[in-house]
């Protein structure tokens, strides 16, 4: 369920395809994931899982594999 | 839908004006302060008389750590943001010789750091709805300057620029940021200023009077409200000609 919700926050935030992400899509990597859509994508990730990041774990998230590691420590499993 | 704002420093002045302007409008009004009970008795009355839903924070926004408590709590009671009117102040008046080095911290922490930490956490609950407003309380003396305000008209200073870039940086995300710079208000600012003197600061204005309060807040109800539509990047003078 949580992975689902994180894939349709990147979906939505950066408006790519599915098939597009996977645990090696990376910031600046990716034409869609500038500094524009990460601002975008962190809305959308909050609004998701209704939590707020903080600015350090904001500047770490640098790939969707990443992400779901930072987002374990607000309580949200992707096992 | 009623539209929601976050009113910091609202327990006085500028910014308790701005609560009662915004509530007298129909928005839900979450109000910030560091007193209470002072919160708790205008979050009363705004309820008793129009009402609206108003919930509260007490904090003091010189520690950063407050500020994202505030901004989820805001967020959990208002169910989203469409306007952030950042009021907290403080002004110290001291000549240069006798300004502490923990009055700078203190006064760049009030007026710039929280600004930027509430920009940030705000601007990502309006990203969501891709729509909002912010609006800061500068002064005019961060562009005229004053004899004993270095101190408090470089932190006021500081927030035009930052008024300015956030603009450019969100604009095109549909947030509008905007500053208003009073001039002379009769608020706990000033409350110290001898007879001689406001006298003397009222000639200086065009109006050839001090301001109130609520003079300020209809200004920063505008800018925040989509009357203001088109405008963003502003810093806009109610100081009844003071600055012409």
């Amino acid at each position: 369920m949580s992975i689902k919700l994180l894939k349709n926050a990147f979906i939505t935030a950066l408006e790519i395809p599915e098939n597009e992400i996977n645990d090696q899509l990376c910031y600046s990597q990716h034409q869609q994931w500038d500094s524009t859509g990460h601002m975008i994508l962190i809305a959308e990730i909050e609004n998701a899982f209704d939590i707020m990041l903080d600015t350090d774990d904001i500047i770490d998230m640098s790939s969707f594999l990443k992400a779901q590691e930072i987002l374990g420590k607000y309580e949200i499993s992707f096992n | 839908m009623k539209k929601r704002v976050v009113i910091t420093g609202a327990s006085s002045g500028i910014g308790k004006a701005c609560a009662y302007w915004f509530a007298s409008q129909g928005w839900q009004v979450f109000i910030h302060g560091r007193d209470e009970a002072k919160l708790q008795a205008l979050s009363t009355d705004l309820q008793k008389k129009y009402a609206i839903e108003c919930s509260l924070f007490s904090a003091d926004l010189t520690d950063s750590s407050t500020i994202k408590p505030l901004i989820q709590q805001a967020n959990k009671s208002l169910g989203g943001l469409d306007a952030l009117v950042h009021c907290a102040g403080s002004m110290v008046q001291n000549s240069l010789a006798m300004i502490k080095e923990q009055e700078i911290d203190q006064q760049f922490n009030l007026h710039l750091k929280s600004s930027l930490l509430l920009a940030q956490l705000c601007s990502r609950l309006m990203l969501r709805n891709k729509k909002g407003a912010m609006v800061f309380v500068s002064s005019t003396v961060a562009n005229q300057g004053a004899v004993g305000q270095a101190l408090y008209s470089a932190a006021k200073s500081g927030l035009h620029g930052m008024v300015k870039s956030l603009a450019k940086e969100l604009g095109p995300h549909g947030i509008r940021i905007n500053a208003v710079a009073p001039g002379f208000i009769e608020t706990s600012l000033v409350s110290d200023y001898s007879t001689d003197k406001r006298l003397q600061l009222a000639q200086a204005t065009s109006l050839k009077r001090l301001g109130k309060a609520d003079e300020v807040a209809s200004a920063i109800g505008f800018l925040a409200s989509e009357q203001a539509s088109y405008i963003t990047g502003q810093i806009l003078p109610v100081d009844a000609g003071l600055t012409i």
